[in-house]
């Protein structure tokens, strides 16, 4: 059986669904947001690089830097006994992943809440993840899964839906990413979760570069009414660091972000505000 | 150079000098100058426990002034103080039983005593003299003129008070807080208040039901006698402002095992919500049926930034309590000591923090210097486990405590043995040690067997020279131990709480044969001295450098570790029966979990369900707190929680800031 390939596993969560949650992030990404907070997802590397524990960066010296393959000696940064190097994800196969899922079992029941699969994009790994689901199913526990829903393979959405319980759908109205396709895949996988009566909550962004009227007639034309606006932070710079990876700040003012949470109000748009 | 005038200061004075000199310093810090310099008297006893002893604390509270303020009178006199003797330790961190204070009859208690023999005399003398100073006290306070009604009718009223149940809720507190004055001012030091919400319920609620006082009435009362409480803080605390041992509890069961959650409760709760202040403080006893509205207010009163209240696992902890040797009938009015030891309210006169704390660390350290080099892992855990129950022996010490024959008169005990109640009196007189920095050993010691023994990169002889030389020469090896290491203390992980675990039975069965001062004696693996003790302590394997803190009770030193795993953790360990002394998680989250209290409750439920032993919780951010140490002008009001109590922010010694700061940072990475 293939494995399941976790970039991390976060217990407590609050904000990914209903009740107290712990949130699966599974590696890969059809997008590659620049803004995106989970870099590491889509990056295609296996390991981070953290240089700010490298001693040589430090100036700190070290005998036991001698045969790093920075200071011309034949040990890989992989190797590096100070952690500098640190595998981006883990492998699991779906029994251990249950095991370390199911520690929270009381918590689920008692906060109504239960798991969810995030990324990245989770329906990358279908394959590996339908006998968790159904594990998951067996033992009564409630799932959410956090998509953007661009998957071109239908059936694949439609072999998911009896094992998920809440579709958190993650909108690409950006311009920056948008795939040629996107509101067409888009468009079809919605109506199979409409036509399933999936319990679907809607999750978009705050970039300053939404234009909100182009975004209310795209909402329209999708059938959305109520989604969550969540509002674009930095807290994800150090990962870029630790990627290689350039890091721009997409942190919107106050100002814009108000002016376009209004006009979505003054469109009759239902929102769940999230400052975080 | 400020080392050597204190020493020869030692030299030149006395012990009595000596506590003379620190009491007025004291004072002169804590005080007016003009109260310390034209009003403050120290009382010097002698002979605690003899009858010219109980003389004096007639005197003083025959000299005392009384407080008038927020509504009641307070008999506490901050500018006298009692001392006694040096050797002899002040009675510390016990609370009494204010449900029988509040309906005493104080002829009738003096009615009971046993017949006056020799071998009761001294007590019963006492209890005359110390009975008779109160009479008068009361007589002399309702013969004063007040300007205010108020304070004129509850003055004519306290004396027979003394001989009566109180049949208000104005009475019941005016009576806690006559006898409560009193017992700080004979020098009782963390006087606990108890279970509050209990105690005071039925008088409110005859108030409500004769339609003499509504909700808001009623927490008007609450609010002046928290007010007042907390008034003289400053002198009352111990070594750091705001460590005052005044705690209220909230919750838990009652004799007949029900919950007693009231409308007080949700009143005290909400008062401390509004009013911010870090004196007195709350407990809040949890157990599975501890309703979800309560959980939520006092997530709520944590939100506001009060510090309070502390969870304490009350089921866990009073089936521990009886398998230690409490008797199952008392253990349902489990309250603290002056942070988080257990004891029983108004029975208890355990002393359980009178020891220097049991240094984890040390054990360590005198391992690597006496071990051969050749010696495995094994065999060095096995020579640390020895050290740790060396030092565990070694901090165990009988004690010259105190008399008491206030908290004398409210023990039924005392009154049948004729006993003082800190002299074989009282029903228990345990003693509790505490256990500082076994997450740093627990560190240390996965550090050595991850890389001196598994991957051979650190020596022996490289580990003693580190702990000798503060990492000098070795900061890389310092970076190593502090960041590298993926196993680390409060990881959920069966290496890492095997180890924990290990360590916390060799103490556990040391303790278990040794007594002090003839009794019994548990521990706990929360100590307040993580900052004072880390202050001179050398460097330790787990990265520490020397004189940094040591980690605060059970929390991780890792950014890794987040709050559910250190809960899982905590809850995973399992507390040997005298491992009672107050095992407290302490932890910081950020106020953005706040916003979703009712996502919190269950979390915090959950984790008490699975054997979580106690929790306290700081909510703010590092960002706050940098401004605050920067301009503590905009801060007044911001209370923090330090090792057990809480405190103004602005009010810390800089080291406690910035060890607030650091873990708040820590964990807000995790």
């Amino acid at each position: 059986m293939s494995a399941l390939n976790v970039i991390s596993i976060q217990r407590g969560c609050i904000y990914d669904g209903p009740g107290v949650r712990t949130t699966v992030f599974l590696k890969g990404c059809p997008f590659s947001c620049s803004w995106c907070c989970n870099p590491e997802a889509f990056s295609g590397k296996e390991y981070y690089i953290d240089n700010q524990k490298c001693l040589k960066e430090l100036g700190v010296y070290s005998l036991l830097c001698e045969s790093c393959e920075r200071k011309g000696g034949a040990r890989s940064i992989i190797e590096c006994p100070f952690s500098v190097c640190a595998p981006i994800a883990k492998r699991y196969d779906s029994e251990d992943l249950l095991k370390e899922l199911l520690k929270d079992n009381s918590l689920f029941e008692q906060s109504g809440g239960g798991v969810t699969l995030s990324g990245g994009e989770p329906l990358l790994q279908w394959k590996p993840l339908v006998p968790l689901l159904s594990e998951l199913k067996a033992a009564n526990i409630h799932v959410s899964i956090e998509t953007t829903l661009y998957m071109r393979d239908k059936q694949i959405v439609e072999h998911l839906i009896p094992y998920i319980d809440e579709w958190i759908v993650d909108l690409k109205l950006q311009k920056e990413h948008t795939k040629e396709d996107y509101f067409y895949v888009l468009h079809s996988n919605l109506g199979l979760l409409r036509e399933s009566m999936s319990r679907i909550a809607y999750r978009l962004v705050y970039v300053e570069t939404l234009q909100a009227e182009k975004v209310i007639s795209q909402l329209q034309d999708l059938g959305i009414n109520a989604f969550e606006l969540l509002k674009c932070h930095s807290l994800a710079k150090s990962k870029y660091d630790k990627l290689g990876m350039p890091f721009m700040d997409y942190t919107p003012s106050d100002t814009a972000y108000n002016v376009f949470y209004r006009k979505m109000l003054e469109a009759g748009l239902q929102i769940v505000k999230h400052e975080i | 150079m400020k080392r050597k005038i204190k020493e020869i200061i030692k030299k030149a004075t006395s012990g009595a000098l000596r506590l003379k000199i620190r009491t007025y310093q004291k004072a002169f810090d804590r005080m007016s100058i003009w109260d310390a310099l034209f009003k403050y008297h120290c009382y010097y006893d002698k002979l605690p426990g003899s009858l010219s002893s109980a003389n004096l604390m007639a005197k003083i509270i025959g000299r005392s002034d009384i407080c008038l303020a927020h509504g009641f009178i307070y008999t506490y006199d901050p500018t006298k103080t009692r001392l006694v003797r040096a050797g002899v330790e002040p009675l510390t961190s016990i609370t009494p039983d204010y449900a029988l204070i509040i309906n005493s009859d104080l002829r009738e208690i003096m009615h009971s005593l046993p017949e006056r023999r020799g071998d009761n005399s001294d007590f019963i003398g006492t209890l005359h003299i110390v009975t008779k100073a109160i009479e008068d006290k009361a007589r002399a306070i309702s013969e004063q003129q007040y300007e205010d009604v108020r304070y004129e009718a509850m003055a004519k009223r306290l004396p027979d008070l003394l001989y009566r149940d109180c049949q208000s809720l104005v009475e019941a507190i005016q009576k806690i807080l006559f006898y409560n004055g009193l017992l700080w001012q004979v020098g009782h030091r963390h006087v606990g208040l108890g279970r509050m919400d209990l105690v005071l319920y039925p008088y409110y609620k005859k108030d409500v039901e004769a339609n003499r006082l509504n909700y808001e009435q009623a927490k008007g009362l609450l609010k002046e006698m928290c007010l007042l409480l907390g008034k003289d803080s400053p002198i009352k605390s111990l070594n750091l402002i705001g460590d005052s041992g005044q705690y209220i509890i909230l919750g838990g069961i009652d004799k007949n095992g029900k919950n007693t959650d009231n409308e007080l409760t949700r009143m005290f709760l909400e008062l401390f919500e509004e009013l911010r202040i870090p004196d007195p403080k709350l407990i809040f006893r949890v157990n599975e049926e501890t309703p979800m509205d309560t959980w939520k207010r006092s997530i709520r009163c944590l939100a506001n930034g009060c510090g309070s209240p502390l969870f304490m696992n009350e089921t866990l902890i009073m089936e521990n309590m009886v398998r230690f040797g409490y008797r199952n009938e008392d253990v349902w009015n489990v309250g603290t000591s002056a942070c988080w030891e257990p004891l029983i309210i108004g029975k208890s006169s355990d002393q359980n923090n009178p020891f220097i704390s049991i240094l984890a660390c040390n054990a360590l350290k005198k391992a690597l210097t006496e071990m051969e080099d050749e010696l495995d892992y094994g065999g060095l855990l096995q020579l640390v486990k020895r050290n740790l129950a060396e030092e565990t022996r070694s901090v165990v010490v009988d004690k010259d405590y105190d008399y008491s024959p206030i908290m004398s008169l409210f023990n039924e005990s005392c009154i049948r043995s004729g006993k003082d109640f800190a002299h074989q009196g009282s029903d228990y007189m345990y003693q509790g040690a505490q256990l500082l920095g076994l997450p740093n050993l627990v560190n240390s010691l996965l550090n050595i067997k991850k890389y001196v023994y598994e991957r051979g990169l650190v020596s022996l002889g490289m580990c003693r020279e580190i702990v000798q030389t503060d990492y000098e020469n070795h900061l890389d090896i310092k970076q190593l131990f502090k960041s590298a290491n993926d196993k680390k203390f409060g990881l959920c992980d069966e290496d890492v709480l095997r180890l924990s675990q290990e360590l916390i039975g060799t103490v556990s069965e040391t303790i278990g044969k040794l007594t002090a001062n003839g009794h019994n004696v548990k521990f706990g693996l929360s100590s307040p001295s993580y900052i004072s003790r880390g202050k001179v302590a050398s460097a330790t394997l787990d990265g520490r450098n020397a004189g940094e803190p040591f980690a605060v009770h059970i929390s991780p030193l890792s950014s890794t570790i987040d709050i559910a795993e250190v809960l899982d953790f905590a809850s995973s360990l399992s507390y040997p029966v005298n491992c009672l002394n107050g095992n407290v998680v302490d932890y910081v989250i950020p106020p953005v979990y706040l916003n979703n209290s009712d996502k919190l409750v269950p979390i915090l439920r959950d984790a008490f369900k699975k054997g979580l032993y106690q929790l306290q919780l700081n909510v703010y951010d590092r960002a706050t707190l940098i401004d605050a140490k920067l301009h503590p002008e905009k801060y007044p009001t911001l209370v923090v929680r330090v090792w057990g109590f809480s405190a103004y922010f602005n009010d810390l010694p800089e080291e406690y800031k910035d060890n607030l700061i650091a873990r708040a940072g820590e964990y807000e990475c995790a």
